[in-house]
């Protein structure tokens, strides 16, 4: 009863309390933020690195893997562990663009669209497509997916438009753009044919820009997907000497983007078969010079056999790579060492004759996504990054864990001669206790939850705090290009906050309850005379 | 002098009684003896006051009596012997033997204490204070009723008028009235007081301990009232005095040696 009266007086009265819900508020908030921002920045660079290339990809760079449908037969067939599996070919090229850049190098990916969405979602990265309803901080909805465009309208927007002076679209165009983007062809209107088209990722071309309200806006005049891209690439033989190099010039189908900007700004996605074909990677006849029609072979046994056939051998088609999903329930290094064993058996078979092996091979060829060469590099990096950050985000919590005991601790031992003067009047220790545990505990939780709200408002509103500070302070301290996404992660999850506010309220808790007891089992008269 | 002299009487009409109680503080590697054998008596209705210089040892005695610190366990008496602390009894039992729950009844329903320092908790009202003792003890009585007899309580001592303010907007003796108000909430069966007047000037002191004077003529309350004052003795049933860390014998000059 005393404890209730003694607890609002307490909370009421003085600046102490305020302060020490603030520090709790700050602690917590802070904590939180940075968890948030951080965690954030990880879970997002799983998701994008998957998205790239499923969960385990096989590759053999130059050479390639001869029979690779066969191969994505057997992995497929394997339903218990595959989800789905598609072929690809990767290389570098030099990019050229109609105007603007000059020419760029590019990772050249050539991808079975249908096979890509089932293995890494492909359709979903597409980025020119019609959307329902702006992205939450386009309040003003001026996004060019939108299709402000209607029939007849110019195709700038006309003064007074959501979109004045900027390139629209209109809701034909832009299913039309994402059907080409899913096709990644182009239909000739002269010859009525479906041509072969390039989707590139947002930042290759540099043709555009990010807005603050976290889309993309095409620059005056340089829409991507009505112009072209010219592509060199250097073929070589399976035994790796490099043939005349190769150029295609393709129409843009759309653009795509992951939202990691290593990816947006050095990936260039066209038809497989096409890539393929320029880099002599498909079927072949290949000519045995030796070869004489007619002519006789001794063999070792001491028989003789007659030749015959064409004096030449067919030459497989071959992929560079093979992406992989994990089937449901299947981890990223179960899947890798499955499709090992499965791709073990597949050369022994049908690669062994031709193929030479070198020892370190199967580190080189089967991985998971996060060790993929491509992505290895940045993925490292956050991982070294996200250690410091571990390290720091340990220190903080210590920091504040201690820092918030330390302040429930002076200012319950301020109290000591109260409880004195309690324990004079007949108070028992538990009561006393109880007394001090109710004040930790309220601040401890006021405190948190203020902090939690404070968190949950700064981190969902980081991408348009931080535009601010770029605008009215001049500080931009996430660059894309540095940071590898496109937006500061933005998300609170709600199980961290839940725990983040119990270890803030439990170090309140305990901070408070300490002095509190110390005091309450001395004799009341050291309690009295205590300074 | 108007010193009323009670001859020892049996054990059983004692309220409050210490019996060859010591206690040593330990500072460091020094050990101050305060108490050496001290030994009080005191019946019911009886007014007694604690006599000695400062630093004799008078407040370690009280809270001895109250219940508020504990005698030492082991002491060395004069002729080296050693021998337990001494025990502080309370109607004839040990409050040494109390349990802790037993204690803090003790305490809260058996003593009134009233510091020379007021200690009033700073963030309560007045009346909240007063209400203090009750509040903390068994649920006997309801808010209401206790908040109308603290407020009665206040009243006899003029502060009517201030019940909702905190201790800090009171002069010195409004709050020793508040303190004494508060020890009297639970009506205990002693009173306990250390220098009540000690922090006050000599006019406000004297209401003080006329309002004390009056509580004993009134309600016959039992009270130990330790003082360095010998004006303020003078006023008591009977005179104790602390001496080398003992209880010398009543009645006895006071003026020889206090001064
Ligand atoms: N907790 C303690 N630790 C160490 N020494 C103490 C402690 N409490 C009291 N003392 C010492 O014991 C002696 C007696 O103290 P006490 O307060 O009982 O004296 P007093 O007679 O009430 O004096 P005063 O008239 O000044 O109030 C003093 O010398 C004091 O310094
Ligand atoms: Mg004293």
């Amino acid at each position: 009863m005393y404890q209730r009266l003694i607890t609002r007086r307490y909370l009421l009265s003085k600046v102490m309390p305020l302060l020490a819900a603030v520090a709790v508020a700050l602690c917590t908030g802070m904590v939180l933020i940075v968890w948030s921002v951080m965690g954030g920045f990880l879970t997002q660079l799983l998701a994008s690195g998957k998205s790239l290339m499923g969960d385990v990809s096989i590759t053999i760079p130059v050479q390639g893997i001869p029979y690779y449908e066969e191969l994505i037969d057997r992995l497929e067939a394997d339903t218990e562990y595959v989800a789905a599996a598609t072929p690809v070919i990767q290389t570098l090229a030099l990019m050229n663009l109609e105007i603007g850049a000059p020419p760029a190098d590019v990772i050249l990916m050539g991808i079975e669209p249908e096979g890509y969405d089932r293995v890494a979602g492909y359709y979903d990265l597409i980025y020119w497509r019609h959307i329902d309803k702006p992205l939450r901080k386009d309040k003003l909805g001026i996004d060019m997916r939108l299709a402000h465009r209607n029939p007849g309208d110019p195709l700038y927007g006309p003064p007074g438009s959501p979109r004045e002076g900027l390139r629209t679209a209109s809701r034909e165009e832009l299913d039309l753009l994402y059907e080409r983007g899913k096709a990644m062809g182009v239909l000739d209107p002269a010859s009525n044919e479906i041509m072969p088209a390039a989707v590139v990722g947002t930042m290759v071309t540099k043709f555009n820009w990010r807005r603050p309200e976290g889309f993309i806006e095409p620059g005056r005049g340089l829409f991507a997907p009505s112009r072209t891209i010219t592509l060199t690439v250097l073929p070589m033989s399976d035994s790796g000497v490099m043939i005349e190099p190769e150029e295609a010039t393709l129409p843009i189908a759309n653009e795509f983007s992951m939202g990691v900007y290593q990816v947006d700004s050095k990936y260039v996605l066209i038809p497989f078969a096409l890539l393929q074909k320029m880099l002599k990677m498909d079927q072949a006849t290949r000519v045995d010079p030796d070869w004489q029609p007619g002519s006789v072979t001794f063999n070792a046994d001491g028989t003789t056999s007659f030749n015959t056939g064409t004096g030449t051998t067919i030459e497989p088609a071959r992929a560079t790579t093979i992406f992989v999903r994990a089937a449901e329930g299947v981890t990223p290094d179960q899947l890798d060492e499955r499709v090992e064993q499965i791709f073990d058996a597949f050369y022994e078979e049908k690669m062994a004759d031709h193929y030479w092996r070198p020892s370190t091979w199967r580190e080189n060829t089967v991985f998971t996504w996060e060790q993929e060469p491509n992505l290895r590099f940045f993925i490292a990096a956050v991982k070294k990054e996200t250690t410091l950050v571990l390290v720091l985000f340990a220190l903080i919590s210590l920091v504040s864990v201690v820092l918030l005991f330390s302040i429930f601790w002076s200012m319950v031992s301020e109290k000591t001669k109260d409880v004195g003067i309690l324990r004079a009047l007949g108070a028992s220790r538990m009561g006393v206790a109880w007394l001090f545990m109710r004040y930790g505990l309220l601040l401890g939780l006021v405190g948190s939850i203020a902090g939690l709200a404070l968190a949950y408002l700064i981190v969902t509103n980081i991408n348009p705090i931080h535009e601010w500070m770029g605008r009215a302070l001049g500080v931009q301290v996430w660059d894309p290009s540095v940071y590898y996404f496109m937006d500061i992660p933005n998300k609170v999850d709600p199980m961290r906050a839940l725990l983040v506010a119990g270890v803030g309220s439990l170090s309140a808790l305990v901070g408070a309850i300490a002095p509190a007891v110390r005091a309450a089992w001395m004799d009341p008269v050291k309690a009295l005379r205590f300074e | 002098m108007t010193t009323t002299h009670h001859p020892p009487t049996a054990a059983s009409t004692a309220i409050i009684e210490a019996r060859s109680v010591y206690k040593t503080y330990t500072l460091g590697k020094t050990k101050v003896p305060v108490l050496r054998g001290a030994s009080i008596k005191v019946d019911a209705g009886e007014c007694v006051a604690v006599l000695g210089a400062s630093g004799s040892g008078k407040s370690t005695l009280l809270h001895l009596l109250g219940g508020l610190d504990r005698p030492d366990d082991r002491a060395v008496s004069d002729n080296d012997e050693l021998t337990d602390g001494g025990r502080v009894y309370f109607r004839n039992e040990p409050i040494s033997s109390f349990g802790p729950a037993r204690l803090d009844q003790f305490r809260n329903q058996s003593v009134g204490f009233v510091f020379q320092f007021y200690h009033l908790l700073p963030e309560l009202s007045i009346v909240e204070n007063t209400m203090l003792g009750s509040m903390i003890g068994a649920r006997k009585h309801s808010r209401a009723e206790m908040k109308a007899r603290a407020t009665e309580l206040l009243e006899r001592f003029g502060l009517a008028a201030r019940l909702a303010h905190r201790p800090v907007e009171l002069s010195g003796g409004e709050r020793q009235r508040v303190a004494i108000a508060r020890a009297l909430m639970n009506q205990p069966d002693v009173l306990l007081a250390d220098e009540p007047t000690g922090n006050l000037d000599r006019k406000t002191g004297a209401q003080i301990l006329d309002a004390l004077m009056e509580l004993r003529e009134r309600f016959k309350q039992t009270m130990v009232i330790v003082t360095h004052d010998a004006a303020t003795a003078d006023r008591a049933d009977r005179i104790v005095r602390l001496r080398d860390g003992r209880v010398i014998g009543a009645g006895e000059s006071l003026h020889s040696d206090d001064d």
